[in-house]
């Protein structure tokens, strides 16, 4: 599905990724980990041809990323909710839905935006929404075209507990359906038992690349072992 | 459904959405209507223009001279100040709502340029009427003109407007995307110094001043300039006749309009890392001028990073002025000096100089005037509403009075150190005697701390930044009614008894004084009332 191929990107004089490689195959939950400033969303937005790639190349579905036939088969949301300040929430999904040429989207639309108690706030104007209501729509106009590939950067900053509960059962659901997730977060706990394999970036480069289960076999095999303790050592100074 | 009706579905939602804000709060109508009747008064005056046709009593070669200067004057402005935003932030057709779910839509990025340069273009021809509103009756009462060829006249200030946007954003993309920046930046300030170095050159010339002005704006070698002094030429068929090199000058304006829009175009393509950035910027520069973000507003010239050294350490409510030093100190050319500072003093020694060797003993009392009525423009508009819009303000122990000089003092200083830069060199070059020179200051920087001490009661009177605009020509009135009028009272009183203009300059100074007194002593009383929003 995804296929990242000596990606490298530089800002100016700071390499911010460092020539990292990775497939995604269908079904997937990956997990992008990595402390502040280790390149995941610089990777990310990469990935979703919002930054240009200085080396290395990115295809969705064998189709280069920054063309429009990549874009029709993957969605992306963003770390900041930013909505257009003057559309209310059911423009926002309806925008969403000529723009992907989704079919039957207002059944769809309404099951999300009920799924994330954002039903009665449809014709809210996005500037009357709090943050976490942002990120809710941001979700939503995520989720509505359905397509082969999730790009999530940081999706569950400043959702409440119940639509982070939500949100993962949701991802659950996609990955039963053959879509392929790539997920960036701090929040370990939250995707601890979601993702069977995880990236590990540090300083732009991909320092680990295994399933949670390999990670936690090198640290022991130790039951008590948490995703946060394997991040914890993966990414710890030498 | 096609992109670009898709954009236009979108842009229609958005002003079906103003006009339901509208609906809700009417209270916004006040700044549409202000708008309205400013449109209406040009329509009103184009009327009364038609009716009173001929009017002026000029000779027709000088009206064409006024004219034709005038025009050039106009789109200069217009130019160089789009040329200057393409330089900077030439993406400020996009915002942030495009990055999050436009750009990784299945859109092609190039129809999504275009649409939004169809768009600013149509913005851009709005304004284009309106100067035809305002100005067309104007010349109709200078001059005679040729009906048949008014659409060359039209035609020339639209495809001065349909430049606009493509070479902005050509200049942004290829400055940005190719990492020529400063290249193409130094081109720009060279060629538009070489521009206002002939204008000045000529107007400084021996001669009359206005006659000068005159001569060097009609000066034929200015219509060789591209897009400028072509779309003058095409302006002025209507006026001064057709001619096949007018006509051409048409032409050359519509293939520029076509070369730029298909550069452009070319660069149309991987554009979004280029304008995110900017975009977010501002947003968030829109969004502290709105008072809903808390931003710094300080203007980065220099944008220095890395370790900078404030000596002396402040405590309590003073870190807040250790805080501004910091800030300036990272952003600017130094904690007192800013590129303001050396206008002021290049100012200072430009007036120095010209009145050094020409009788222009007035320009100094009306520079001092002017400089003083613009900060007093200036002071319902812009206050330090980013620091009043942070919570610390109101957190840190100590008194209120002492917050707000610790805010105001480095502002405060700066200006007196810029206006010191302004009037050392008008007292050293000229004849101009120490005391005179003194109270010019003082008048000047009353003005200023004036501007200061009356942003912390704007804002409790004012907590809504939309009442602020709304409201802003009635709060100008009521300002000037309490913050001019004693002055000229003073002033004039002086004056009178003293016998000289310089008096009431000191009398103005006398009443600022007072008032900024009052203002801050107020201003500690109703700080308590101020809201962190």
């Amino acid at each position: 599905m995804l296929k990242v191929k000596g990606l490298l990107k530089d800002y100016k004089n700071v390499r911010a990724v460092n020539d990292i490689s990775f497939d995604l195959e269908e079904g997937d939950i990956v997990g992008l980990l990595g402390p502040n400033g280790a390149g995941k969303s610089t990777t990310i937005k990469t990935i979703a041809g919002l930054l240009r790639a200085t080396y290395g190349d990115v295809t969705i579905n064998g189709h280069k990323n920054t063309s429009v036939d990549a874009k029709s088969n993957f969605s992306y949301i963003p770390e900041m909710p930013e909505l257009y300040e003057m559309l209310t929430v059911w423009e926002h999904i309806k925008f969403i839905a000529y723009a992907y040429k989704v079919s039957n989207w207002e059944e769809k639309a309404e099951k999300l935006l009920r799924r994330y108690d954002m039903w009665d706030r449809k014709d809210k104007l996005s500037k009357e929404l709090s943050k976490g209501m942002k990120q809710k729509v941001s979700i939503c106009c995520g989720l509505l075209p359905d397509p082969g590939l999730y790009l999530f950067d940081e999706p569950m900053i400043g959702l409440d507990p119940k639509a982070i509960r939500e949100t993962k059962i949701i991802f659950k659901e996609l990955s039963e359906r053959g879509k392929t997730i790539f997920v960036s977060t701090h929040l370990l706990d939250s995707i601890e038992n979601l993702c069977k394999r995880v990236l590990v970036m540090k300083s732009g480069t991909i320092i680990a690349d295994e399933s949670v289960d390999n990670l936690k076999k090198k640290l022991g095999n130790n039951t008590d072992v948490s995703l946060e303790d394997v991040f914890l050592e993966v990414t710890k100074d030498e | 459904m096609s992109s670009m009706k898709l954009l236009l579905k979108r842009d229609l939602w958005a002003i079906k959405n103003h006009i339901v804000e509208i609906k809700r709060n009417p209270k916004r109508l006040i700044i549409y209507l202000l708008y309205i009747l400013w449109i209406g008064s040009l329509v009103f005056n184009s009327i009364i223009a038609n009716d009173n046709a001929g009017g002026f009593d000029i000779p027709r070669q000088n009206a064409i001279e006024y004219i034709s200067a005038g025009y050039f004057v106009l789109i200069s402005i217009l130019f160089i100040y789009n040329l200057i935003k393409g330089l900077h932030e030439s993406s400020t057709f996009f915002n942030v709502g495009d990055i999050n779910f436009l750009f990784p839509a299945p859109v092609s990025s190039k129809k999504i340029l275009l649409y939004n340069i169809i768009r600013k273009t149509l913005l851009n021809l709005i304004l284009v009427g309106f100067i035809v509103i305002g100005v067309l009756p104007l010349i109709i009462q200078m001059v005679e003109i040729e009906i048949e060829y008014l659409p060359y006249l039209y035609m020339s200030l639209v495809g001065f407007a349909l430049t606009l946007e493509p070479l902005k954003f050509a200049l942004f993309a290829l400055s940005t995307r190719y990492n020529k920046k400063t290249l193409i930046n130094n081109i720009v300030y060279l060629l538009l110094s070489i521009f206002i170095g002939f204008i000045l050159i000529g107007t400084f010339r021996e001669g009359n001043l206005l006659s000068n002005i005159l001569d060097t704006l009609n000066d034929s070698r200015l219509d060789y300039i591209p897009i400028l002094g072509w779309s003058r030429q095409a302006f002025l068929i209507p006026i001064v006749g057709y001619s096949f090199t007018r006509m051409l000058y048409t032409i050359l304006i519509y293939l520029a309009v076509i070369i730029l829009i298909f550069l452009a175009y070319i660069l149309g393509d991987d554009y979004y890392e280029d304008v995110a950035d900017i975009t977010r910027e501002r947003e968030a520069k829109k969004r502290r001028k709105k008072g809903l973000d808390k931003g710094n507003n300080k203007i980065k010239f220099f944008n220095k990073k890395g370790n900078i050294n404030v000596k002396g350490r402040k405590n309590g409510v003073w870190s807040l002025l250790w805080k501004s030093k910091v800030e300036y100190k990272r952003s600017d050319i130094h904690e007192y000096l800013s590129i303001t500072s050396l206008a002021f003093l290049a100012l200072g020694i430009g007036i120095g100089l010209y009145t050094q060797f020409r009788s222009g003993g007035f320009l100094i009392p009306t520079l001092t005037g002017g400089l003083a009525y613009f900060m007093f423009l200036m002071s319902a508009r812009r206050a330090r509403d980013s620091e009043l819009s942070k919570p610390y303000i109101y957190l840190i122990p100590g008194s209120f009075i002492s917050k707000i000089l610790a805010i105001s003092s480095l502002d405060f200083i700066r200006m007196m150190i810029n206006g010191a830069l302004l009037y050392v060199p008008l007292i050293l070059i000229t004849d101009l005697p120490f005391m005179n020179g003194f109270i010019y200051w003082l008048f000047l920087i009353s003005f200023y701390g004036l501007n200061l001490a009356s942003n912390f009661l704007i804002r409790v009177l004012f907590p809504d930044s939309l009442d602020k605009k709304a409201l802003f020509p009635l709060f100008l009135m009521l300002q000037t009614i309490v913050l001019l009028i004693p002055g000229f009272i003073i002033g004039g009183i002086l004056a009178a008894i003293f016998g000289g203009v310089l008096y009431m300059y000191l009398g103005f100074f006398i009443s600022n004084a007072i008032l900024i007194s009052v203002f801050i002593f107020l201003s500690n009383r109703v700080f308590e009332k101020l809201e962190w929003r």
